[in-house]
């Protein structure tokens, strides 16, 4: 892939669909680009997370306590409370089929918050999302 | 307020702590002081929420359909959820004490998100932290 169907490939990300070009490259830069065959696990509840994951292509099954709770797919991003709460993973992902994803560890995550000040936005937005979805439900 | 004590003020709060002299001033330009009274009801349950606060002192307490669910201290914060989400409000806030605040409204909140990436980085471990917790919760 050139390095500008990779920037378009980037693009095609809801989470970093807003980003400028030079914001992609920088993501770019620091993400890594993987592909898993189904079965793979890519976290495990309850072990310690030092991976923020972004689906290219895709689908994966979300398991807490052995139960399947949600499914993934692409566009979809998972990860980072474990590394935003330093806390261990609190859910198991592991890839229904043929998966790309990007990958970027804790410090290129960090990294990446600081220097795209757009997706500190973007993601708080999703966490309050499902914060409200939680409270909601305990409401009830 | 002289300048200089109002930044000194902002740099106590937790969230601001750590930030450098710069950032400092960027919010101080951005946020509103706002002196509340005891009793003042300061985001109220199903409305829109168009502000995101900061306690600079006082005690404020939040209910959910009436029922007391948590209490909010100096150096704590609250009405993201709206503001990101553009949201009703979840709960009442009430403030206990006579309470000083620093309000920023949508488009300021959104400023300081851009200008000062740290803040951002510092609400998003303050929702996962919430987050976990609230997963946590709905396993039982």
């Amino acid at each position: 892939m050139t390095q500008r169907d990779y920037l378009d490939h980037l693009a095609e990300v809801p989470l970093f669909a807003a980003c400028a070009r030079n914001d992609l490259k920088l993501i770019a830069r620091r993400a890594e680009n993987v592909h898993v065959s189904k079965g793979k696990e890519l976290v495990t509840e309850g072990k310690p997370g030092h991976e923020f994951f972004v689906i290219a292509s895709g689908q994966a099954g979300v398991k807490r306590k052995g139960k399947k709770i949600a499914t993934l797919k692409k566009g979809d991003y998972f990860g980072e409370l474990a590394l935003l709460d330093r806390a261990p993973r609190n859910a198991t992902v592991v890839a229904e089929t043929e998966m790309e994803l990007f990958i970027l560890g804790q410090r290129e995550f960090s990294g990446v918050l600081d220097e795209v000040p757009g997706l500190g936005h973007k993601l708080l937005a999703g966490m309050a999302r499902r914060l409200r979805e939680h409270d909601a439900k305990s409401v009830h | 307020m002289k300048k200089q004590a109002y930044l000194e003020r902002l740099a106590r709060v937790p969230l601001f702590r750590s930030l450098t002299k710069g950032d400092l001033q960027r919010i101080a330009r951005l946020a509103t002081p706002h002196r509340a009274y005891a009793g003042e009801v300061l985001t109220k349950e199903g409305r829109a929420g168009f502000e995101f606060f900061v306690i600079g002192d006082g005690k404020a307490t939040v209910r959910r359909k009436g029922r007391k669910v948590g209490a909010l201290k100096k150096g704590d914060y609250f009405g993201e959820l709206a503001l990101l989400e553009r949201v009703p409000r979840n709960a009442t806030i009430t403030a206990d004490t006579d309470m000083e605040l620093w309000v920023l409204d949508g488009r300021e909140f959104g400023a300081v998100l851009r200008e000062v990436p740290e803040i951002a980085v510092k609400l998003l471990a303050g929702m996962a932290h919430r987050l976990s917790k609230a997963d946590a919760k709905s396993l039982h």
